[in-house]
């Protein structure tokens, strides 16, 4: 597991500068709507999120590719840690990205003169929800589909938040432009929301499991 | 003690069974795994390693019987299997793949990759996309000797290699069967190249073994005899494996005990053997 664990890590290094060009390219956004085009969405904030999100299972795609899965499978291991390495690594990733977000927002935070504690906590679990989203969609399509299928189809599923944010923000009047970084949520709505993403999880790791033990198309 | 054991294992497809396989290797042994494509080799390893799941039958892998999963983790601490493509991850160096390979295997030594590496001069610098088909190769095989392994499991791993990496690879294999607790299970559809190596040949078609053997015995044992159609006739038929026509005469592969003394035989290369127990009509 530890070896599993370290590839992911040394995946997630290389991976690093495209993610956080990408989340400084959201936050850049994110900006620009609210202070040049007035348009305003208080859960672009979570795009950093999302984003980082999309790692563990892009991994996991790119170890399909490359064949590193089925040797893994030679190795000391059974395919349970196999598959709960992903989600631990999904964990680590949406933690790390979760607090990279209020990093990001924080200066907005200063210049609005928002962000109390219990709303930085609200923040911190929001973001660590929602970055466990596209590992609940990925993980389980690549192990259901196998990496050629699901390779093929990833681009929909990471395409969808972005999009639904996009949207919702161009059309929907969310949030308050005064206090832009206020999040609309309170905490106990933010940790409902962070449960459920973790009960979905638990679901999806035990749906991604179960087809990677029958899986056999190697 | 054996290295492999295999008894009575079936596995069922749509369109592909492998059927009763049963063999045996013993511990300081190479055993070939010869077969046509598709005549279940791969599959037969991949079950040995619990990667597909096993029909039924029993396996037992460096004593460890593999039908249950923690006894099947601890066999394969002790194997290193390298398949047709080496699935190192393409931005990897060495060094990454020596942390991972750390993490994974309780007794992997570090020393003895870099080793290894320096022996076949694998540049141990460069990412491993950046690396030729038999370098990668080449990395595989010493990620699977630098962890303590009893048990080497190549699944059709020199295919398309030159000669020369071909040699040395075989050369390691020599080395490493030394070690009497050391076995290698090396399977190919290039007879000739496991011709030199093995110390037991099995020929699998169609998801069964036609024979599993000590080669010196079976080369030993069986000779080609050429005769005209009434002469081959006048064999013990029990005793002929197969059979080829031509316009020439007829060419048996036959038990060298069953042939009159006087007539003149010639001993049979793995490759004429396999081709004769499969598209020969005994």
């Amino acid at each position: 597991m530890k070896g599993l664990l370290r590839r992911y890590a040394y995946g997630s290094i290389k991976s690093l500068p495209f993610m956080l060009i990408f989340a400084l390219i959201f936050s850049g956004a994110h900006f620009l709507m609210m202070y040049g085009l007035r348009i305003f969405h208080p859960l672009m904030m979570q795009a950093p999120s999302i984003i980082f999100g999309i790692l563990p299972g892009s991994i996991m795609l790119q170890d399909s590719g490359e064949g590193w899965n089925r040797m893994a499978l030679t190795f000391p291991i059974t395919k349970r840690q196999q598959i709960g390495a992903v989600y631990i690594f999904a964990l680590f990733t949406g933690s790390a990205a979760a607090v990279l977000e209020l990093i990001l927002s924080f200066p907005g935070m200063l210049l609005s003169q928002t962000g109390t504690l219990s709303e930085l906590l609200a923040g911190l679990l929001l973001g660590l929800g929602a970055s466990l989203w596209m590992t609940v969609i990925l993980v389980p399509m690549i192990c259901r589909l196998g990496g050629q299928e699901a390779g093929r189809l990833f681009i929909f599923p990471v395409l969808i938040p972005p999009a639904l944010l996009m949207l919702t923000a161009c059309f929907m009047d969310i949030g308050d432009p005064d206090a832009p970084f206020h999040i609309p949520f309170g905490l106990l709505t933010c940790l409902c929301i962070f449960l459920i993403s973790a009960g979905l999880c638990v679901i999806s790791w035990r749906l991604s499991l179960r087809w990677h033990e029958q899986y056999e198309n190697m | 003690m054996n290295a492999i054991e295999i008894k009575d294992v079936c596995k069922s497809y749509k369109n592909f069974a492998l059927d009763h396989v049963s063999l045996t290797l013993p511990g300081g042994c190479v055993m070939g795994l010869v077969g046509e494509n598709g005549a279940g080799k791969s599959t037969l390893i991949r079950t040995m390693l619990g990667m597909i799941r096993q029909g039924s039958g029993s396996i037992t892998l460096l004593g460890h019987d593999t039908a249950s999963e923690s006894e099947l983790v601890l066999a394969k601490d002790e194997i290193g299997a390298v398949l047709d493509e080496v699935g190192i991850p393409e931005g990897f160096r060495a060094k990454e793949i020596s942390r991972v390979m750390d993490g994974i295997f309780t007794r992997w030594h570090e020393d003895q990759f870099y080793d290894y590496l320096r022996k076949f001069s694998v540049p141990a610098d460069k990412k491993f996309k950046e690396l030729s088909r038999g370098m990668k190769m080449k990395l595989g095989i010493a990620a699977a000797l630098s962890h303590e392994a009893k048990l080497l499991i190549l699944d059709e791993a020199t295919n398309g290699l030159d000669p020369l990496v071909r040699d040395e690879i075989t050369d390691l294999f020599y080395d490493f069967t030394r070690d009497e607790q050391h076995a290698v299970l090396i399977s190919s559809h290039i007879v000739s190249d496991l011709e030199k190596i093995c110390d037991y040949i099995t020929f699998l078609h169609e998801g069964k073994v036609l024979l599993s053997a000590e080669k010196d015995r079976l080369l030993e044992e069986y000779c080609i005899a050429r005769c005209s159609e009434e002469e081959a006739g006048s064999f013990d038929h029990e005793a002929i494996l197969g059979m080829k026509r031509s316009q020439f005469g007829t060419q048996l592969l036959i038990r060298r005990n069953a042939v009159p003394k006087e007539m003149q035989v010639i001993t049979p290369t793995l490759e004429e053997l396999f081709v004769f127990m499969v598209k020969g009509d005994a």
